[in-house]
């Protein structure tokens, strides 16, 4: 190897060790959860226990359905309609735009509004009404629990892991074929997990590589956007009307009384067109001369990938104003099909979805693998004890985090069974309590435990006896067993039983092979020991009397206190201003969330900043560091928030970044004052 | 086997060559895919192309100043090269 090309090689092979590092978690937890996202429906299908039958469903009487929405109040006049066909939920999504008549529309009606109807019965409900353990799941596959900055934090964790694919594959690329074959289980760890690492990773490259630019895509569309706009000198109408027909809308007509029926469009549709699958339904310029009906669908046959098809009536004529074919290829529409279906794996039935599952699974043994190589390779004695610790550490903390994520999801699934009916409205929070507290809680117990061996075999071990749980309590509860579901051929319902009593099976498998390794030598109390030489040596060598830390970090302390009293009087800003300053739903009491904040912002920093002159002790060391770290992810979210939404208020975005800068200072001060400590502590 | 430190860069040089990666990068193919959309005939095509190429292309001169010597270096060629794209759009439109 000439040395440049010997420079390129380590040089990619450092980008893909860190990219993958730094995105591990998260991309586990992405991967884990999207593997039950495709299968969402079916979960809340399960969960509801009503008889699928989505033929029936599909069916819909267009008619009945707006009798329905008219009669919970909604004035529909000058509307856009978007309407969702039901999947194994059984619902009709309905989406009404802003009415785009600017003058006979009062402002009431001039907001969003989406809701469902039900497909059999047509009664109205809620979007959130019954909160399943399939959104959930899904809505943290992309991070959507955190508020405004979620999807670009999963965004980014694709951007990266497309970084890890592409350098992985360099630093692969001379013996990508060579190494796919080899396979060393009798020797010893770190060989086995390289193996697994490129065999598997081999495998599932197209997959992964499919799912890491679609992601970039569907979660940070604003990047193309921008561009795109520009082309267009800024004219979005013209944009959307030429890239995304689908979603054209159409100048108002004249308001009229006379509204015929919405029924009859979509069998003749069908019988145009055999095979055809509606996706969506628009119903344009609702009340008007020119109102019209809009089918969008896939034609489900084997000739082509994606043949997506679009018919537009009017609905007063009841004649076919325009159409695209679903046979004419068409490269503008196709490319977004295209993504679509790459991700969302709907394009081939269940088989399939059960490929992409599977495959969701072995990305997620390609990611702990490559955590598990990272590990292993810095066991070494050349490395220091401290730097030891705390790769000790990060793999515990990862191991912890993503094995405990399969127990965890099984028990949540089991409580989303149990819950009665009787209880949606508050079934979102006990879903969350079910979901994160409890996994919180695992995750630190496992963390703690300190033996990624111990951590692997329980999580396991409990995931699987749990997963086989969940079709016994679903049977019990509903009496939906297995085998009277396949038999009733409720595919939907059976099929997320199976996929637990599927992954349990091999689980179970799995664990009677696994062997308890060696322990590690040098063990975690040895570490700890040969850390404290270290930092004594260290601080013995500094010539220079420095102060001590905790002065530096109750300084800190106090500046973020300031910060946030600094941060307070912005509410008061805007009097200057003649702003309007009472909130719109104020009462007169402070609410109880607001001396909470209060408490928890300048309270606790003004009592860390005297606390750490005066209290020695480890646990307060530990509280007070988690609590920067926190503080310090609060402080670059509320950041980002603000650029992103009120990039104008330009002192408080200053402000907003000095206190990251603080708590960036603050969190680095921790760490030399945990030496002083370690050294300190039994002098 | 971790990667040979000797050949990786440290400090404020690895600081610039992720920075031009990310904010220069992403400047670089967005622009690029601009001027393409203003010369091609077809802008939809551009457009919906995009979709996917806007990242690709993101990520390969992402990937390009980490073979790069200096960080600083790729700034500067990041630079001339956006403003060289700013110059084409301003004279074709």
């Amino acid at each position: 190897m000439s040395s440049e090309s010997k420079r390129n090689y380590h040089v990619f092979f450092h980008l893909h060790t860190v990219s993958g590092i730094v995105i591990s978690t998260a991309l586990f937890v992405i991967f884990f959860c999207g593997a039950f996202a495709l299968i969402k429906d079916e979960i809340t299908a399960w969960e509801k226990g009503d008889k699928v039958n989505v033929e029936e469903a599909i069916d819909i009487d267009y008619d009945r359905a707006i009798e329905v929405i008219k009669s919970e109040d909604y004035e529909l006049y000058g509307r856009d309609l978007r309407i969702l066909v039901p999947d194994a939920k059984q619902e009709i999504y309905f989406q009404l735009s802003e009415s785009q008549d600017t003058i006979k529309a009062p402002t009431k009606e001039d907001k969003l509004y989406y809701f469902f109807i039900d497909a059999h019965d047509y009664t109205w409900s809620e979007y959130y009404s019954f909160y399943s353990i399939g959104e959930l799941v899904y809505r943290l596959h992309f991070f959507s629990q955190i508020p405004y900055v979620g999807i670009y934090i999963a965004g980014f964790v694709a951007f990266f892991f497309l970084l890890a694919i592409v350098s992985g594959v360099i630093i692969h690329w001379k013996k990508i074929v060579s190494n796919f074959y080899v396979f060393r289980p009798k020797a010893k760890a770190k060989t086995i997990w390289t193996d697994a690492h490129t065999a598997l990773g081999v495998i599932g490259l197209p997959f992964q590589f499919v799912f890491a630019v679609t992601s970039c895509f569907l979660c940070m569309s604003i990047f193309v956007l921008a561009p795109a706009s520009l082309i267009y000198n800024g004219d979005q109408d013209k944009l959307l009307e030429e890239v995304r027909p689908m979603m054209r809308t159409y100048e108002l007509g004249q308001p009229t009384e006379n509204i015929g029926s919405l029924n009859g469009f979509m069998e003749d549709v069908q019988s145009r067109w055999e095979g055809f699958t509606p996706v969506q339904v628009y119903i344009r310029n609702y009340g008007t001369d020119n109102m019209m009906f809009q089918v969008d669908g896939m034609l489900m046959n084997q000739k082509k990938f994606v043949a997506h098809g679009r018919a537009i009536y009017d609905v007063a004529s009841r004649e076919l104003i325009a159409e695209k074919l679903p046979d004419e290829p068409n490269y503008l529409e196709g490319v977004e099909a295209t993504v679509r279906a790459l991700h969302f794996g709907d394009w081939g039935g269940y088989p399939l979805k059960m490929v992409y599952f599977i495959l969701a699974l072995i990305t997620c043994f390609v990611i702990i693998s490559g955590v598990l190589i990272w590990l292993t390779a810095r066991e070494k004695k050349n490395i220091s004890a401290s730097q030891r610790l705390f790769n000790r550490k990060v793999g515990h903390s990862f191991i912890a985090i993503c094995m405990s994520l399969y127990p965890v999801t099984a028990f949540a699934m089991i409580v989303a069974r149990v819950l009665p009916r009787s209880m949606d409205d508050s079934r979102q929070s006990l879903l969350y309590l079910a979901f994160f507290i409890v996994g919180t809680i695992v995750t630190l117990f496992f963390r703690f435990k300190r033996s990624n061996y111990f951590t692997t075999k329980y999580t396991l071990l409990s995931g699987a006896v749990l997963g086989l749980l969940i079709p016994i309590v679903n049977g019990l509860i509903s009496g939906n067993w297995v085998w009277t579901m396949i038999a009733q051929n409720q595919v939907e319902i059976a099929l997320v039983d199976l996929i637990w009593i599927g992954m349990s099976a091999i689980v179970l498998f799995t664990l009677t092979k696994i062997k308890k390794p060696e322990p590690l030598s040098p063990s975690h109390k040895e570490l700890l020991a040969q850390q404290k030489e270290e930092f004594t040596a260290e601080s013995t060598s500094q010539t220079e009397t420095e102060k001590p830390m905790k002065y530096k970090i109750a300084i800190l302390w106090l500046a973020s206190a300031i910060g946030y009293i600094l941060h307070g009087m912005y509410g008061l800003y805007g009097v200057y201003y003649h702003e309007n300053m009472m909130m719109d739903d104020a009462t007169g009491h402070v609410p109880l969330s607001h001396h909470l904040w209060r408490v928890g912002l300048e309270g606790l920093a003004f009592l860390f900043s005297v606390l750490c002159l005066e209290v020695k002790v480890r646990w307060f060391y530990w509280t007070a560091f988690t609590w920067a770290i926190l503080q310090g992810m609060f402080n670059v979210y509320h950041f980002f928030t603000a650029l992103m939404y009120e990039a104008s208020n330009v002192s408080e975005i200053v402000a907003l970044a000095v206190m990251v800068l603080i708590s960036i200072f603050l969190i680095k001060a921790f760490r030399e004052w945990n030496k002083e400590l370690i050294v300190w502590i039994e002098k | 086997m971790p990667a040979n430190p000797k050949y990786l860069s440290s400090g404020p040089d690895r600081a610039a060559k992720i920075t031009a990666g990310l904010i220069g990068g992403y400047l670089l193919s967005a622009m690029f895919h601009y001027v393409l959309g203003l010369l091609v005939e077809n802008k939809a095509a551009v457009v919906a192309t995009s979709v996917y190429t806007l990242y690709m292309l993101w990520m390969v001169f992402f990937i390009i100043p980490f073979m790069m010597k200096s960080g600083a270096k790729a700034w500067v060629y990041y630079l001339v090269s956006i403003v060289l794209l700013v110059t084409i759009a301003y004279l074709i439109r």
